[in-house]
């Protein structure tokens, strides 16, 4: 049986008025690097102060590495949180911010000061221990907290919106800096962020929250490619979706009614009754554009061409479905060659690329 | 050069401020120095004789010895008690928070002289005698609210989350507070504690009803005064006015170095 760094069972807390976690349950490996993902709101902060021992849940337990620790205080867990505001001590050198939590373990004074050289060294910041936290950049800082965090070994490290103050630049060299620490130290991390493009570049695996529950849960390309729910399809990168119903089901498919007509899709782990509203989603990329009939794919009308943005790579286009006004088809044309603003581009996708997930809202 | 008349105006009403405010004072420092028997002009000439006397009179001197101790015991009293409170109502969720931090406060706008006198009916009852003790703790209620007022108002969420990160890694409250909380506050404490001092050092009323046969050296001077004019009071009076104003250029140096840096 492979060992569980965190177990949290049936966890349910409300704020006056305001369910932050609602029987959320979610196992989390031994050594991997887990991402919470979601909206401002959804839980994924209080999950992690749950799991950090910042605030007991009305209902419900944690288990850190099997063990219950439910009520147990932070200082008494093997876990540690790296702060968004990185909360470090303003009037300690940064070698003793490192050494805190070792001073606090009773570690001999020499014994500290080797430990927090090597944990900044592993974080890129050897030599600055003589300094204090005001004389170095956001970055730096951020480089701290987490030295100081991992300087205990602790079997969990939480970090909370670690990259939310940095410009963008410096977050995404700061992602690949913390897999690849992860990967050195073995550490399990979980890592809070509302940054689904932060999400996929370092997560093994995503859970994806909304309003206290959670969405999904897998690897960043499971949940990209076939979502469990209509709102992951929409958080976790772009999708266009087609409102529908169901109109039978067969083993593993069913067959859809929408305004573009009706095609048959693989129905996924969900169970769906005749009658029921769903919604096609199809991500920009996964679009056909022009007279391209054929084995596998699903017509999906034609719109007319509204706007245009220029990503680089591709152009990103919107449309107005011609027979569908609710459907607003955005997808991924060439970067150059393409069809311009009004020209009417019919629209296929590949079965396997088009997922059916049960409507929202 | 349009703008020079309302320059010279504002130039010269800003001096007459200045006459007015500190004219005594300067006027007292003068004659301190006066070679002669009278505080009052002519100036005869200067000399340091009557700081000589000051400082052979060993009432003055040993008024002096207490003054300094009732300001930095009560100081020290104050401070501490004052940062203990604002921790726990900044930190911890209390019965009646606003209720609590306007009862600590509320000192601040009772006068000295009921406060003295609330204090004297008070320990006579108790049977607890005119002393420098009872002057101290007449001190430490009126600089205590001060002392709260100033380390609350520093006490912000971002250190509440700095001490969250220091239980994080293992340390117990004692810890916190005596290793985190206290030196982040440093010099909210470091003024208060100045700040009190001020206070406490040229405090005359409650002194004057809580003292009896040692005395603070506000109430020295009083009972000096008692006896006529003479350039010896003037003499003590610079002394108390230059301590003040080493305190109150230490509490700025404390205070302007920690706005710099933030």
């Amino acid at each position: 049986m492979t060992t569980l760094a965190v177990d949290a069972r049936n966890i349910t807390h409300r704020y006056s008025g305001f369910t932050a976690l609602d029987n959320v349950s979610l196992t989390v490996p031994t050594g991997a690097y887990t991402v919470f993902l979601g909206p401002s709101g959804s839980g994924k902060t209080t999950l992690l102060s749950v799991i950090g021992g910042f605030l007991v849940p009305q209902s419900g337990e944690v288990l850190i590495n099997g063990r219950d620790m439910t009520e147990v205080a932070p200082a008494k867990r093997p876990t540690t949180t790296v702060f968004q505001d990185y909360a470090l001590f303003p009037h300690m050198t940064i070698g003793a911010n490192v050494a805190f939590g070792l001073r606090m373990r009773g570690v001999g004074s020499a014994e500290r000061k080797n430990k927090a050289k090597r944990m900044l060294d592993l974080v890129g910041l050897g030599g600055a221990d003589g300094k204090k936290p005001h004389e170095l950049s956001g970055g730096q800082r951020q480089r701290v907290a987490l030295a100081r965090a991992l300087a205990v070994d602790p079997s969990v490290l939480l970090l909370d919106e670690p990259l939310g103050a940095l410009d963008l630049k410096l977050r995404r060299q700061m992602q690949a800096e913390l897999k690849s620490i992860q990967r050195e130290v073995g550490t399990s991390f979980i890592h809070v962020t509302h940054d689904q493009e932060e999400a996929m570049a370092i997560g093994d695996t995503i859970v994806v929250m909304n309003h206290g529950r959670i969405e999904d849960s897998g690897s960043p390309e499971r949940i990209y490619l076939k979502p469990a729910t209509h709102f992951a399809a929409g958080f976790m990168g772009q999708s266009s979706f087609l409102k529908g119903k169901v109109r039978d089901v067969s083993a593993g498919s069913v067959v859809l009614e929408t305004p573009c007509g009706a095609f048959a899709l693989p129905s996924g782990p969900a169970a769906y009754k005749p009658g029921e509203a769903v919604v096609v989603s199809v991500r920009p990329e996964h679009f056909v554009t022009g007279e391209i009939a054929g084995d596998g794919m699903i017509a999906l009308g034609a719109g007319r061409l509204r706007t245009m943005t220029f990503a680089g790579t591709h152009h990103l286009g919107e449309l107005d479905h011609e027979a569908c006004a609710a459907f607003r088809p955005v997808v991924q044309l060439p970067q150059s060659g393409g069809p311009g603003i009004g020209d009417t581009v019919r629209l296929w996708a590949r079965v396997e690329d088009a997922v059916v997930l049960k409507a929202e809202g | 050069m349009r703008k020079t008349w309302p320059m010279v105006l504002s130039i010269l009403y800003a001096s007459a401020i200045y006459c007015f405010i500190f004219l005594p004072v300067a006027v007292l420092v003068l004659f301190s120095f006066q070679d002669g028997r009278f505080p009052i002009p002519p100036l005869k000439g200067l000399s340091l004789r009557w700081y000589e006397a000051v400082w052979n009179d060993s009432r003055l001197v040993e008024a002096l010895v207490n003054s300094v101790t009732v300001a930095v015991g009560s100081s020290l009293v104050a401070v501490l008690l004052g940062f203990l409170s604002a921790y726990g109502l900044a930190r911890f969720a209390l019965p009646a928070k606003g209720l609590q931090r306007a009862l600590l406060t509320a000192p601040l706008t009772v006068s000295y002289l009921i406060i003295g006198m609330g204090l004297l009916i008070t320990f006579n009852t108790l049977g607890v005698p005119k002393s420098l003790l009872a002057a101290g703790i007449g001190h430490v209620v009126i600089n205590l609210p001060l002392c709260f007022a100033i380390i609350y108002s520093q006490m912000s969420d971002h250190q509440a989350n700095i001490e969250r990160a220091a239980r994080d890694l293992g340390a117990a409250e004692w810890q916190v507070v005596t290793l985190i909380t206290a030196p982040m506050l440093w010099p909210a404490l470091f003024a208060s504690f100045f700040l009190s001092m001020t206070f406490s050092w040229d405090e005359f009323i409650i002194s004057f009803l809580l003292t009896r046969f040692d005395v603070t050296l506000p109430v020295e001077i009083w009972s000096l005064l008692r006896s006529g004019l003479n350039p010896k009071t003037n003499a003590v009076g610079s002394v108390v006015f230059a301590i003040s104003i080493v305190l109150v250029f230490l509490l700025e140096l404390v205070v302007l170095r920690n706005r710099r840096r933030s």
